[in-house]
């Protein structure tokens, strides 16, 4: 078997379990998470863990697909990841408090290791600072077992705390560790608890997660057929309150996936709010 | 934008000037000693928008420096440049009126990233 068909044989694998496509051409992208997956093993070669991958499959073991998939996901993220997105949501949501909402749901759908459901209870913190009296529900799902396991830690680096946080910011909402020479840092206690992480797949059934008024599903998409893309804007669509507003991320368009959200540009960011109307029809 | 590097390192002020090139209007000074930038501030014709502060050097440290910078100018933001990333030291630095900090060894994005929060930089 040539190196192309085993990396054929898993790029199937998780394009069936996870719906991220990878094509001919980045194979070698995949080829590199796999070479990674097997040094972590101590295996010799991606044909090792192919064979390794196989008896485990056969005799019920999960594991190493589980470090497939896992490993086939971009993680990529920072704290307030695209300023202005984080502005416009700021200011969407102080909208919602001024019409009188006493009540924000909001999903974080591919939270990855945390910073964006992070910063949105940063945001929701400020707003409660601001004299807004409310209250939140903020679900955050990917996935990965293993980021969402370090998101609901919520333990960062200085190199990540550094990209998107400010100094004052940093102070507001982090405790940093006694340990080490460039000590970590810890989200304190009430922004974590404000948080619900899940686990989920978004191509399998959502099972019921009620109505949001805003979701965030960024630079997911991307990575999906056609097909999954669709069905997943159109379960977005089912699980947002008339009105309410679907944010992706800043390279990924509605065209083509679906007619139920008009395009809304705050601030020089685009947002994308349901037609209520389209619902009743 | 009038940026001031305050670093004892030379190599500092290169890296910063080169992350920074492909930017417009972006004009540099530079000061190798706290000394010489709260010279570069007491000159009256010498406005800054941005300075970048290292917090680490001899004979006047970051501290003594951001005192004595104050003491002129209340308005214009510093960002205090460090190898230290301990919780202390960046109250510390706030409280001296540092505006943000930024750690090193940094990258062209993190740089650009924070300075983008008190200036425009344009390309």
């Amino acid at each position: 078997m040539s190196t192309d068909k085993y990396l054929e044989y898993f790029a199937n694998i998780i394009k069936e379990k996870i719906g991220i496509v990878y094509v001919k051409e980045n194979y070698y992208q995949l080829s590199s998470r796999l070479e990674d997956i097997s040094k972590q093993l101590k295996m010799d070669s991606v044909e090792e863990f192919y064979r390794q991958y196989k008896q485990a499959k056969l005799s019920g073991d999960l594991s190493l697909e589980s470090m497939l998939l896992d490993t086939a996901t971009n993680n990529e993220t920072k704290f307030f990841r695209d300023i202005g997105v984080f502005k416009a949501i700021k200011q969407v949501l102080e909208g919602y408090l001024k019409s009188g909402k006493s009540y924000i749901n909001i999903w974080s759908a591919a939270c990855s290791t945390g910073q964006e459901p992070y910063t949105l209870a940063m945001i929701l913190y400020d707003l409660e600072k601001l004299g807004y009296n409310f209250k939140y529900y903020l679900l955050a799902t990917d996935y990965s077992k293993r980021v969402l396991d370090h998101a609901a830690e919520g333990v960062f680096t200085q190199l990540q705390v550094q990209r998107g946080l400010s100094a004052p910011m940093l102070l507001t909402h982090f405790e940093q560790d006694s340990e080490g020479k460039f000590p970590n840092w810890r989200i304190k206690p009430y922004l974590k608890k404000s948080i619900i992480f899940k686990q989920m797949n978004l191509i399998e059934p959502w099972g019921h997660l009620g109505a949001f008024d805003l979701i965030l599903c960024r630079n997911m998409l991307i990575y999906q057929s056609s097909e999954n893309k669709k069905a997943i804007v159109a379960g977005f669509c089912n699980h947002l309150v008339d009105d309410g507003y679907l944010v992706l991320g800043g390279t990924e368009s509605m065209i083509g996936l679906s007619s139920e959200f008009e395009v809304k540009k705050i601030g020089g960011s685009v947002i994308h709010q349901k037609i209520p109307d389209k619902k009743a029809g | 934008m009038k940026i001031l590097i305050v670093d004892d390192s030379k190599a500092v002020h290169n890296f910063i000037k080169s992350a920074l090139e492909d930017f417009n209007e972006v004009d540099f000074t530079s000061a190798y000693s706290g000394k010489e930038a709260v010279d570069f501030l007491g000159n009256q014709s010498t406005n800054f928008d941005i300075i970048l502060l290292d917090w680490e050097m001899p004979i006047m440290d970051g501290p003594e420096t951001i005192k004595a910078i104050r003491a002129i100018n209340t308005d214009v933001p510093i960002i205090k440049v460090t190898s230290k990333n301990k919780l202390e030291d960046i109250k510390m630095a706030l409280g001296l009126g540092a505006n943000d900090y930024i750690m090193k060894p940094f990258t062209d994005d993190i740089l650009v990233e924070k300075l983008n929060n008190f200036i425009t930089l344009e390309k």
